[in-house]
């Protein structure tokens, strides 16, 4: 039977931090299927690599998206710039398409250019009722990044892929 | 790689109820989550049982809980349907035939109109 292909393409957005990383698994603009934190306490290349390679097996996503760290308003460490690299070769060894944004374009899909990350998080908890329980609380001067972002980021990364391309 | 919708949205529905997997296995009368887990997993099926406690349970019906499943059942029965719709025609004809057709032939097209709402 031949099956008309509309916008609800499976997207797995990743976005790597400093203790792991965050991912999310979207499948057309409102089913959020799947969306977490994996932590990679030690050689967090190697691990990052595994543990992505097997959500790829897993969903079958047909779009890895991933964060465009030359773009505007992005700031990444070299580890995760060379991370993202990798990445990207293992979705292109799986046969999965890849896709970056960077910072600016997840602010213009999802809030508004010069929105903040709680901004989006909250923006992304709105719309995603299972996601509002987990939105970080306001983050002070003194205070790092709650751990819990990644998994927003990972999420509007997905979102905007959406919002922009399909 | 393959597009085609997943086993099953559990997940994905245990997530947005807030439930955690301990918790589904209790309301479904198992003894720990790792039942759930499996379910989730696509390492296994649930029972007819389970599965009608489990629409219940999300408010959705079994065909898109498990979603991927349903599609793959409906393709290889409209596949078999086919088939018995050239054997049929293939006999002699007679108003029991003829009402057989029709019916076979109007479960073809609703597959069809489905597979193009849902795709």
């Amino acid at each position: 039977m031949r099956r008309v292909k509309m916008h609800n393409s499976r997207v797995l957005a990743i976005d790597p931090g400093c203790r792991g990383f965050g991912y999310a698994v979207l499948e057309g603009p409102k089913t959020l299927v799947d969306w977490g934190i994996n932590g990679t306490p030690e050689d967090k290349t190697a691990q990052t690599c595994r543990k992505v390679r097997r959500l790829i097996k897993f969903y079958s996503p047909e779009i890895l998206v991933l964060e465009d760290f030359a773009g505007d308003g992005s700031r990444r460490c070299l580890r995760v710039q060379l991370l993202i690299g990798e990445l990207r070769r293992l979705a292109a060894s799986s046969g999965v398409r890849t896709a970056k944004f960077s910072r600016a374009d997840i602010q213009t899909a999802i809030v508004g250019p010069r929105g903040t990350k709680r901004e989006i998080a909250l923006a992304l908890g709105h719309r995603f009722p299972e996601l509002a329980p987990y939105v970080p609380p306001r983050r002070r001067p003194w205070m790092g990044e709650d751990y819990r972002m990644n998994a927003f980021d990972a999420v509007s990364l997905a979102v905007t892929f959406n919002r922009l391309e399909a | 790689m393959d597009s085609s919708r997943l086993p099953n949205y559990l997940k994905a529905h245990r997530r947005r109820s807030g439930l955690s997997q301990e918790e589904v296995a209790y309301l479904l009368g198992t003894q720990c989550g790792s039942k759930v887990c499996r379910y989730e997993r696509f390492s296994q099926q649930p029972k007819l049982e389970t599965g009608l406690a489990l629409e219940i349970l999300f408010r959705t019906p079994v065909r898109e809980l498990y979603a991927g499943t349903h599609e793959k059942v409906e393709n290889r029965l409209a596949r078999r349907i086919r088939a018995l719709i050239r054997r049929i025609k293939r006999d002699k004809p007679s108003a029991v035939t003829q009402r057989k057709l029709e019916l076979l032939t109007a479960i073809i097209e609703a597959i069809e109109s489905h597979a193009q709402t849902t795709s």
